[in-house]
């Protein structure tokens, strides 16, 4: 379900925006969706980005926006009314579901959403995929993180450091 | 308008270095997170010892969680009341207290194992622990030297003149026993002493402690006479 709207506007209200990203593709959106980008909102709030304009976003990948993008529609109903007051239960289920859901996904997306969360400022975006490379973390030694996340294997020069930093939390190896 | 997802358009071996404006599809990897980014991952660990072990990781990962007072900022998110009121607290302390506080938390979380064993023929009043081992002494002429880990047995020092040792500290070179009037030092590896203090300059010695090059005798008239391991002379008095 929830197929991202492609902005037809059949309620007539909605305003739409448009994004394109660093490959040239054009996205459109509700100016409600993006704005939970605190980046673009401010460009919104001004009345940028309507009609056949456009925002670049150089730093962000079609790929990635359209991830991006996924999250911002299915969120932001909820961030309209103020997040929790009208909520039911069943909205709040539904989007935790949706959430699980999202960040099930191959590292390198994980990574490039990451980066896209922090270059657009998306609050929610940000904590969502941070906690899900932290879970990744969670009572790993410092080799199975590094093997976890895709790290190269260390160099002898690499490997004698990560012993000299075990040193200075010796408590935390016990 | 949602774009073709098409994520895997490469292999994941070229882009390593590219920061932001890497693209989904060619294999970001997680080197190329900028501090902030990690920055708000470290955030969500909840545990001191997920943190420390993330420190080991890699260089820039330890740079960060040093810099950015990731561990001060969840200790003081765990112990709020300890915020403000030693915020000037060294980091060595801290990490004291916390190393302690993980230490009790544990004992009391959970089951404990208990290890028992004879140490001394005669009971053994004072025990010291430090990195890994245990010495056991005062009570009878002994000292003796035990694995924590194992509680096997791995050295013992004898107490010279059948003098009575009321306090003792080591490290890892040396062990420092006190008598009530004179010092002692052992080599970690030898069972005789190598030095015994002439005596005279102390009485009543109760209590010591030890830190190279000096250590430091507490006695019952209040004085505090403090030595030094080298020249073995005592360089001060402290009444």
């Amino acid at each position: 379900m929830a197929a991202p709207e492609s902005g037809d506007g059949n309620n007539g209200a909605a305003r739409m925006v448009t994004l394109i990203s660093s490959d040239n593709t054009r996205f459109e959106v509700e100016a409600a969706a993006a704005s939970l980008s605190q980046t673009l909102q401010l460009t919104i709030l001004d009345g940028g980005g309507g009609g056949g304009d456009g925002i670049p976003l150089p730093n962000v990948d079609s790929a990635t926006l359209s991830k991006v993008l996924e999250y911002c529609i299915k969120h932001a109903p909820a961030a309209a009314n103020g997040g929790a007051p009208n909520a039911t239960a069943v909205d709040r289920a539904e989007l935790e579901r949706f959430d699980n859901e999202f960040v099930n996904i191959d590292q390198s997306v994980l990574y490039s959403l990451i980066m896209a969360a922090h270059n657009l400022e998306i609050e929610g975006l940000q904590s969502l995929v941070a906690k899900k490379v932290a879970d990744m973390i969670k009572g790993k030694s410092p080799m199975e993180i590094r093997r976890t996340l895709g790290f190269p294997d260390p160099t002898p020069e690499e490997q004698a450091e990560m012993n000299a930093h075990m040193l200075e939390y010796g408590w935390a190896y016990e | 308008m949602e774009a073709s997802s098409s994520r895997s358009r490469s292999g994941s071996t070229t882009q390593k270095r590219c920061r932001a404006v890497g693209a989904a599809g060619s294999g970001l990897t997680v080197q190329a997170l900028n501090d902030d980014a990690l920055r708000s991952v470290f955030s969500c660990l909840d545990d001191h010892f997920d943190l420390a072990r993330c420190s080991a990781v890699c260089s820039s990962w330890n740079r960060i969680i040093k810099t950015a007072d990731v561990m001060r900022d969840l200790y003081y998110k765990r112990n709020p009341q300890a915020r403000g009121s030693s915020s000037d607290i060294s980091m060595k302390s801290y990490f004291e207290e916390l190393a302690m506080d993980e230490h009790v938390s544990s004992l009391s979380r959970g089951s404990a194992e208990v290890y028992q064993w004879s140490g001394h023929p005669l009971r053994a009043t004072l025990c010291r622990m430090k990195s890994g081992l245990i010495l056991t002494g005062v009570g009878d002429k002994i000292l003796r030297l035990w694995s924590a880990e194992s509680c096997k047995f791995m050295n013992e020092y004898n107490v010279p003149n059948a003098k009575t040792l009321v306090d003792f500290d080591f490290d890892e070179n040396k062990v420092v026993g006190l008598t009530s009037s004179q010092f002692c030092i052992w080599r970690r590896n030898e069972p005789r002493s190598i030095f015994q203090s002439g005596g005279a300059s102390f009485h009543h010695g109760s209590c010591m402690s030890y830190a190279d090059p000096e250590v430091v005798i507490g006695c019952e008239d209040g004085r505090a006479f403090v030595y030094d391991m080298y020249s073995r002379s005592c360089s001060s008095i402290f009444r």
